[in-house]
């Protein structure tokens, strides 16, 4: 179940919050949910949706670009 | 039940008026600016956009300005509101606002946001960017193509009251006064951009009193609705699928390593998912694009193949949704820089998301642009006026050829949509002689529809000395075409000394670490410095090209007899 949560940083002070799905910085509220792998941030509704349905299906957590990607994607791209 | 959602929906006639309304406040505040700005870049480049948004800071209102920031400036704005709050808005209160760590795009670009009241109460925002050519840091015209960090790149504004119930909150303009190179030149453009909202004020309160400010309200947001159905309809016409991209900035300015964006596009139903994870670690010198300047070249990407008809407003670019890593190219994380994300990354992302979409809507493709906006920033002490200048200049570069159409030649990179200044204001205002500016011959990646050709000018130095800065990209490699089309011609940026016989590169002449992006080199009168911009790619198999096309170009010049026979099997007078 996720929470709605503030970036309580004071106003002289600067904490950088990133969404966990769309990367973006967060100024104030954002979502929390708890998962398996931890507990992860989001700027709104839409990115924790996306979250579920393409992020865990497709990529899955602590996904990093494996080497040789750029010859996978110059096979898949239109010339 | 808010009051936008208690009123009728509205007809359709009347919501297009509005829309249109909404497009013509935005045109008057780009004239004003336009007739009323100090610097070249604004008034010539063009370099800013106006716009309307509501309470919420979602984006309601815009016209044909660059769509960079246009894609880009709701996150600033919805930034501002969630910094300083919709209360801290006062009558004739005007906020300020550049930290691309706040939801700007990079530095130089400066958002200027007014509230509109009606009856006492806060009605929506009337809004500029632009882009400052001067705002202090390491290099003059503040392009750092060697900076490390933020921090070396310019004057860093959270959002600020720079006026407050229309008076001057001084001790803001004597901090941003004291760090601009050129003052004068900042506190007249400042009083540009502060004037176009007035003038936007003054027509949304003509707006408010004809419809009413709830009527207006619901217009608006109908609006953003209609928009929104018209992109899901537009997105649900292209094939479900995944679709793959990428492309690479030559280097950083600091190493010569080539730094890649990939993206990942998923078209599913009525939504786009563009998946940017497997884009390289973010660089260590300024090519880092921010989240928003990605986010914008994956909506003005979309707005490129979709329907013209839709209104252009947040609405549209909700269906389309980003990933992305922080710290990497194309979204960085700070203190990392990004001055040069906003000119040379960001094209090349838009690119990125164009080739993508030729696997979803191919009769919609296009070959790629030039892709830089080839940034030469100079500064120093102009011998006759005796006063300190700097300037930020643009080339334009060749645009893709897409069906049925050749691509333009020598414009600034769709997604920034300046302007070339002309030869005369620079002469008039710098010390330089420019002693050539014409199309590069052979210069178009050769196609049925070629691409955009690319322009060569020569600066002759006019002064002892002027300090001068390059951030290229596209010297090393070429704007591809697509389905058989060539590539672009590469650009560049050369100089031949005083007394030298040739052009050569910057690194040649001076050791900097890179052809394409230095800082704070020294250059002397009789010096002379070619630019070089790129040229665009080319559509289909050039054979197929028809031959009184390629005779037209050849009797032009634009494409030479050896090209023409070698890359179009076209002999004269066959
Ligand atoms: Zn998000």
């Amino acid at each position: 179940m996720a929470v709605w949560l503030e970036n309580d940083a004071q106003w002289h002070e600067e904490r950088m919050l990133h969404c966990a799905l769309c990367g973006r910085m967060i100024a104030k509220r954002f979502l929390r949910e708890s998962f398996a792998h931890g507990d992860e941030i989001f700027c709104g509704d839409d990115c924790l949706t996306l979250y579920h349905d393409y992020w865990l299906v497709e990529r899955g957590p602590g996904y990093r670009p494996p080497e040789g990607i750029d010859a996978a994607y110059a096979e898949r791209m239109v010339m | 039940m808010s009051d936008a959602e208690r009123i009728e929906p509205i007809d359709p006639v009347t919501l297009s008026v509005i829309n249109n309304a909404f497009v013509n406040v935005c045109r008057e505040m780009g004239t004003a600016m336009m007739r009323t700005s100090y610097s070249p870049i604004f008034n010539e480049g063009l370099d800013f956009s106006c716009m309307l948004f509501n309470l919420r800071g979602d984006l309601i209102g815009q016209a044909e300005f660059c769509p960079t920031m246009l894609g880009s400036c709701q996150f600033a704005m919805k930034w501002m509101l969630d910094e300083v709050g919709l209360d801290a808005f006062g009558p004739g209160d005007v906020f300020i606002h550049n930290d691309p760590y706040r939801g700007q795009c990079h530095m130089p670009e400066h958002l200027v946001v007014k509230a509109v009241f009606h009856e006492g109460r806060p009605w929506g925002f009337v809004a500029n960017i632009a882009h400052v050519g001067e705002i202090g840091g390491m290099a003059p015209g503040s392009f750092a193509a060697d900076a490390t960090e933020v921090y070396q790149e310019g004057l860093r504004l959270p959002p600020l009251k720079i006026m407050a119930g229309g008076d001057y909150v001084r001790d803001v303009w004597r901090i941003v006064l004291a760090n601009h190179r050129t003052p004068k030149t900042t506190w007249g453009d400042y009083h540009a951009m502060i004037g176009s909202l007035n003038v936007a004020e003054e027509r949304v309160q003509e707006l408010l009193a004809k419809y009413g400010a709830e009527r207006l309200a619901a217009a608006s947001e109908q609006l953003l609705d209609y928009s929104e159905r018209f992109m899901r309809a537009e997105i649900a016409e292209m094939p479900d699928g995944v679709y793959y991209a990428q492309d690479c900035m030559e280097d950083d300015g600091i190493t010569r390593n080539p730094y890649w964006m990939r993206l990942r596009l998923t078209i599913r139903g009525d939504q786009a998912i563009c998946d940017w994870t497997d884009s390289d670690e973010q660089a260590k010198g300024p090519i880092n694009a921010t989240f928003v300047v990605t986010a914008a070249s994956c909506y003005s990407g979309f707005l490129h193949v979709v329907s013209d008809d839709i209104p252009i407003n947040a609405g549209c670019y909700r269906p389309i949704q980003l990933v992305t890593r922080p710290g990497t190219l194309v979204n960085v994380k700070h203190p990392g820089p990004s001055v040069g994300g906003n000119t040379e990354t960001h094209p090349h992302i838009q690119n990125v998301v164009l080739r993508a979409l030729a696997g979803a809507v191919p009769e919609r493709a296009t070959g790629a642009e030039g892709a830089s906006s080839c940034n030469f920033l100079f500064g120093g002490f102009h011998p006759e006026y005796g006063d300190y200048y700097t300037n930020y200049h643009i080339e334009g570069s060749g645009w893709g050829g897409t069906i049925g159409h050749d691509g333009n030649s020598v414009l600034c990179p769709n997604n920034g949509n300046c302007r070339n200044t002309p030869v005369e204001i620079l002469e008039t205002k710098y010390p330089f002689v420019v002693e050539e500016f014409r199309l590069r011959p052979d210069s178009a990646g050769a196609g049925r529809w070629r691409g955009g050709l690319a322009s060569s000018r020569v600066f002759r130095v006019e002064a002892p000395e002027i300090t001068v800065n390059a951030l290229f990209d596209r010297t090393r490699t070429q704007g591809p075409g697509i389905f058989g089309g060539g590539s672009g011609a590469s650009s560049g940026i050369h100089i031949q000394r005083a007394g030298d016989t040739a052009f050569r590169s910057f690194s040649e002449a001076f050791g900097t670490v890179s052809d394409s992006k230095f800082t704070r080199v020294a250059v002397s009168r009789g010096d002379r410095i070619r630019l070089d911009s790129a040229g665009g790619g080319g559509f289909g198999d050039p054979r197929e090209r028809p031959r009184e096309s390629i005779a037209e170009d050849v009797r032009q010049g634009l494409v030479s007899p050896d090209a023409a026979r070698e890359l179009y099997g076209y002999e004269e007078g066959a």
